[in-house]
C-alpha cells in the first residue's frame, strides 16, 4: 500500500530530511513511524501526501508512483488518504459538523447522505452529542477525536497520524490508539508517527525507526 | 500485519466509497456553486459598509471611461450629420456685377466634375449672417455690404487630391478671389476627436488596471483570512477549482454590482444634463439630443465588470495556490 524505495528529500539549503529510506507497508497493515523530533517522520508523511516531493527515490501509494503525478491528480491521490495532525487543523469558524463534512463535500458526495457519515464517524468517536457546538468550546482530547472523525468519515484507504497523541494524557492517547486499530480492523492501513515509545510498545505493532533520517529498525 | 486476512475481506468497500457517478458529480457541482453562492452573499451582508465603499471605488473607476466613452460618441454622431467633406466654398470678387455672378454659376453648373452648385447672393449672405451673428446693429451701421457673394460646390470626386486639385484650378479662375476647401477642418476635427479617443483608451486602460488591483487586494485579504481553511481543504484532496470558487464568485459580485453602479451613475448624470443640451442645441436650430450607454454599452460594461472581477479574483487565488504546490 505505501512502498519507499531508497527515499531522499533534500530541502534548499541542503539540509537532508531523510536519506535513502526504504520499507513497504501492506493494505491493512498498523505500523508505527518512531524516531527523535526531526528524524524525519514528519518528512515521510508529508512525502506521502504529497505536501512535499522526492529529491530521489520513488514512492508509490495503493501501487500508483508519485513522481508523475500532476497538480491536477494531487486532490484525487489525497482523497484516499485520511489525516491526523498533532494539533489537530480544525476550523474554528463552524460547527463540529461543518468540520467533519469537509471532505465529503470536498469529495462531492450526497448532502443526505454525507450527514449520515458524519454521525456515524462521530458516533465512533463517541462525540455525537457535540455535533452542533463550536470545536473551541471541547476539550484537547474531544478536539483531538474530533480530528480523527473528520480524517474517516470518508473511509480512506490509508490513515496517516502525525503525533497524535503529543498533547494528550496517557489515558487518552490510549483512547486514541484504541481508535486506530478499530478502524485498521476494518482493513484501513495505519502509520502513526510518534515519539511516545512506551505508548508504541504496549501497541505491539510493526514499529520503524528514523534516526538523522535513515531508517535504523523495522520490527 | 496482523490483520491481513481482514484487509482482503475488505478492499471491495474501499472502493464503493471513493466511485461517484458522472450525475453524482455534475449535481455536487451545481450544488456546490449554489452554496458557495450564498456563502459569498453572506460574507457581504456581514460586512456591508466596507463592501458598499469597495463597489463605490470600482464604480467611480468604471463609470469615467464609459461616461467619455458616451460624450465621445455623443460628439461623433454630432458631426457626423456634417457630410459636407467634399463641399467647396468659391468666395467672389466684390466688384462682380449680379448678372455676371449668376452667368459664372451657370457655368459652373455646366461642369461635369461637380454634382451641385449652390449660389449665396451677396444679400442673402448679409441677411443669414444677421439672424445667426447677433451682431445685427454693428451690420446695420455699415454703409455697405462687406460680404461676397459665395457658390458652395459639390465635387463629384471625393478623394482628397482630387478634391484639392479642383480646389486649385476653380481658384485659377478670374471671378474667385479665394476657394476653400471644407475638408480642412472637418478633417481637423476628425484628427482631434481620434487623439481624443486615444487619450480616452488610454485612461480606460488605466482604470481598468485599478478596477484589478482593487478586486484582486480585496480578494487577496479574503484569501488570507481563510487560509487555515483553504490548508485543510488542499490536505483533504481539495482541487485548485474547488478552493478557487468562491473567490471567483466573490470577484464576479464586485465586478457586476460595480458595474450595474456605474451604469446607474452614468444614466443619472446625462439626466441632469440633458435638458441643459437641449436648450444649448435649440439655440443651433438642431434637435440634437443626448444618448445613454444603451442596450449595448450597458452589455459591454456588465462584461467588461465581470470579465475584470473574474481575472482579479483568478489571479489573486492562483498566486496562494501555487504556493503550496509540493516542491
Amino acid at each position: 500500500m505505501i512502498a519507499f524505495e531508497q527515499v531522499s528529500k533534500e530541502y534548499q539549503g541542503g539540509y537532508k530530511a531523510i536519506q535513502d529510506v526504504s520499507f513497504s507497508i501492506s493494505p491493512g497493515e498498523m505500523v508505527f513511524l518512531t524516531g527523535h523530533s526531526g528524524a524525519g517522520k514528519s518528512t515521510v508523511l508529508k512525502l506521502i501526501m504529497l505536501m512535499e516531493r522526492a529529491s530521489s527515490g520513488s514512492i508509490a501509494i495503493g501501487g500508483k508512483n508519485l513522481a508523475p503525478m500532476g497538480s491536477g491528480d494531487i486532490p484525487f491521490h489525497r482523497r484516499q488518504i485520511g489525516v491526523v495532525f498533532q494539533n489537530h487543523q480544525l476550523l474554528f469558524d463552524r460547527s463540529v459538523f461543518d468540520n467533519i463534512v469537509l471532505p465529503l463535500r470536498i469529495c462531492g458526495y450526497d448532502a443526505v447522505d454525507a450527514a449520515r457519515r458524519v454521525r456515524a464517524a462521530l458516533d465512533k468517536v463517541g462525540l455525537l452529542d457535540r455535533e452542533k457546538l463550536n470545536p473551541r468550546v471541547l476539550s484537547t482530547g474531544e478536539q483531538q477525536r474530533i480530528g480523527i472523525a473528520r480524517a474517516i468519515v470518508h473511509k480512506p484507504k490509508i490513515l496517516l497520524a502525525d503525533e497524535p497523541t503529543g498533547n494528550l494524557d496517557p489515558q487518552l492517547s490510549a483512547e486514541v490508539m484504541t481508535l486506530f486499530q478499530q478502524f485498521n480492523r476494518i482493513g484501513t492501513t495505519v502509520l502513526v508517527a510518534s515519539h511516545d515509545l512506551n505508548l508504541i510498545r504496549r501497541m505491539n505493532c510493526r514499529t520503524l525507526t528514523l534516526q538523522q533520517g535513515r531508517l535504523v529498525d523495522d520490527v | 500485519m496482523s490483520d491481513f486476512r481482514a484487509s482482503s475481506e475488505h478492499p471491495k468497500r474501499g472502493a464503493e466509497q471513493h466511485v461517484l457517478t458522472k450525475q453524482d458529480q455534475r449535481r455536487h457541482w451545481f450544488q456546490h456553486h449554489g452554496e458557495v453562492a450564498k456563502d459569498c452573499l453572506r460574507q457581504w451582508l456581514s460586512a456591508p459598509t466596507a463592501t458598499l465603499m469597495t463597489i463605490l471605488v470600482l464604480a467611480v473607476a468604471l463609470a469615467l471611461p464609459s461616461f467619455l466613452f458616451t460624450s465621445l460618441a455623443n460628439i461623433t454622431r454630432l458631426t457626423a450629420s456634417w457630410d459636407d467633406e467634399n463641399k467647396i466654398s468659391l468666395y467672389l470678387h466684390t466688384d462682380l456685377s449680379q448678372s455676371q455672378i449668376e452667368s459664372f454659376s451657370q457655368r459652373l453648373l455646366l461642369r461635369a466634375d461637380l454634382i451641385a452648385v449652390d449660389l449665396v447672393d451677396a444679400e442673402q449672405g448679409l441677411l443669414e449672417f444677421k439672424q445667426y451673428s447677433g451682431f445685427s446693429d454693428v451690420l446695420d451701421s455699415l454703409q455697405q455690404n462687406p460680404l461676397p457673394a459665395v457658390i458652395s460646390v459639390l465635387a463629384k470626386d471625393t478623394s482628397e487630391q482630387s478634391l484639392e486639385k479642383l480646389q486649385q484650378q476653380l481658384y485659377a479662375l478670374p471671378q474667385v478671389e479665394q476657394a476653400v476647401l471644407d475638408l480642412q477642418w472637418i478633417k481637423r476635427l476628425n484628427a482631434m476627436l481620434l487623439v481624443l479617443q486615444r487619450a480616452i483608451i488610454a485612461l480606460s486602460l488605466l482604470l481598468a488596471c485599478a478596477v484589478l488591483l482593487i478586486i484582486g487586494n480585496t480578494i487577496r485579504l479574503n484569501v488570507e483570512s481563510r487560509r487555515d481553511e483553504i490548508l485543510v481543504a488542499k490536505l483533504m484532496g481539495a482541487t485548485n477549482a474547488w478552493v478557487r470558487r468562491p473567490f471567483l464568485y466573490t470577484g464576479i459580485f464586485y465586478g457586476v454590482t460595480a458595474s450595474i453602479a456605474a451604469w446607474l451613475i452614468i444614466e443619472m448624470s446625462l439626466i441632469v444634463m440633458q435638458n441643459p443640451v437641449l436648450q444649448l442645441s435649440l439655440l443651433y436650430q438642431s434637435n440634437f439630443k443626448l444618448i445613454g450607454l444603451g442596450g449595448i454599452g450597458g452589455l459591454l460594461l456588465l462584461l467588461v465588470g465581470l470579465s475584470l472581477g473574474l481575472l482579479a479574483a483568478f489571479i489573486s487565488v492562483n498566486k496562494f495556490l501555487n504556493q503550496l504546490e509540493p516542491k
